[in-house]
């Protein structure tokens, strides 16, 4: 199935970019059997391209030096675009210090100039681009299509893996919202998932819808949630409510199912727009 | 016509050059050809001349890299050799150097016209 997957498909488009011709006619001519090829002879030429079919490119090779528009201001223009970030870049460089930055920046791999055996720079593209296709399938199975949390399955196999590796104490959270009803019941859902996660969870966390007006949270332990839950409801207005119960500061040594369920069952107890916190252990 | 054979006695390892352009003689060929036209030569002599060493470095920077590319390794081991000094911006007459690097380009261009 795997190897149906990788070659029972169109040929994937990568984009060439470097200002000197003779490179980029070089590398078009080792990827032209395997790839369609574009190629671009500056930064602008390239965010021109990408801009015009963001999902016309499964990789971008990508020369660092260059006039005007650097191969970094290239990564970072990216980056910072909902439509482009996803796409893999590999940095093509002969400087050492070039190679750690552009990682750093958020490159996916570098070529070192003068260039490789065709072989491995083919190698090298196939495999970041077989990676980047995973995480894609992943990204687009993981979350919820409504309020862009995880999907429980995901937030549970999370969970498991952070569980105990973590430094300090962590909570499991559970948000139960009433009001969400009629046909503004995805919209109210997609507000309250937001705050939930940006305030209630932060970026010390994660969340998942767990239910049709139930989410789950798994973060950073803090002592006290009434202050947070208080301005969630504010910002909520009248008509909707919800319900936090939180298990705190849970033990790896205990099933995470239990951690829930000690959270649901404390939710459940709290009043509107109100948290109930019980002690893991207890 | 500019032969495998007139490259491999200028020096350049043909053989390296022509598996990177995925074993294409031809192609390899064509590219070296493109080398006399190359801007960045006249580039990097206005840099150098114009004491401007942040545009030397990038012109052979720039050049560093296609001749590396293409395995013209005399070319290329001399354009190393004023790359790195231009990296640290050092103070010196470059024009030895240069003149090393554009006589060896002359040479190249004249195989390249026959």
């Amino acid at each position: 199935m795997n190897h149906f997957l990788k070659t029972g498909r169109k040929k994937r488009r990568v984009l060439i970019v470097d200002d000197e011709m003779i490179n980029r006619q070089l590398l078009e001519a080792i990827l032209s059997f395997d790839y369609d090829v574009t190629t671009a002879s500056s930064g602008m030429e390239a965010m021109d391209a990408l801009r015009a079919d963001p999902d016309a490119f499964s990789l971008i090779l990508l020369d660092i030096i260059m006039p005007k528009m650097s191969g970094f201001d290239v990564i970072e223009a990216c980056k910072a675009d909902n439509k482009l970030k996803n796409i893999p870049i590999i940095v093509m460089t002969s400087e050492k210090s070039t190679e750690v930055r552009s990682i750093r920046k958020g490159a996916a791999d570098f070529i070192s100039k003068p260039y490789r055996m065709p072989e491995v720079i083919i190698a090298r593209c196939e495999r970041i681009i077989e990676q980047s296709e995973e995480r894609k399938l992943i990204r687009s199975i993981e979350t919820d299509a409504v309020t862009g949390l995880y999907i429980k399955l995901f937030f549970d196999a999370y969970v498991k893996q952070l569980a105990g590796d973590i430094k300090g104490f962590m909570d499991a959270v559970v948000v139960k919202i009433t009001g969400a009803d009629g046909k503004d019941h995805d919209e109210i859902l997609k507000k309250v998932a937001s705050l939930t996660e940006e305030n209630l969870i932060g970026s010390k966390g994660i969340a998942c819808r767990a239910g049709d007006d139930v989410l789950y949270g798994y973060c950073i332990h803090k002592a006290d949630y009434t202050g947070i839950v208080s301005e969630i409801a504010r910002e909520l207005g009248d008509s909707v409510a919800i319900r936090v119960g939180i298990c705190e500061k849970t033990d790896a040594g205990i099933d995470i199912d239990i951690w829930y369920q000690k959270a649901n069952e404390a939710c459940d107890q709290a009043p509107e727009n109100g948290v109930v916190t019980v002690a893991c252990s207890a | 016509m500019l032969t495998i054979e007139q490259l491999n006695q200028f020096g350049a390892n043909t053989d390296e050059g022509i598996a990177r352009c995925a074993g294409s003689e031809a192609l390899y060929l064509r590219l070296v050809k493109m080398i006399p036209a190359e801007t960045n030569f006249d580039n990097l002599k206005n840099a150098i001349e114009a004491n401007d060493l942040d545009e030397a470095f990038a012109a052979a920077h720039a050049l560093k890299g296609v001749l590396g590319n293409l395995s013209l390794t005399p070319m290329f081991d001399k354009c190393v050799e004023i790359t790195e000094l231009l990296r640290s911006r050092t103070q010196m007459d470059y024009t030895p150097l240069l003149n090393e690097l554009l006589s060896m380009k002359d040479t190249l261009t004249a195989m390249c016209s026959e």
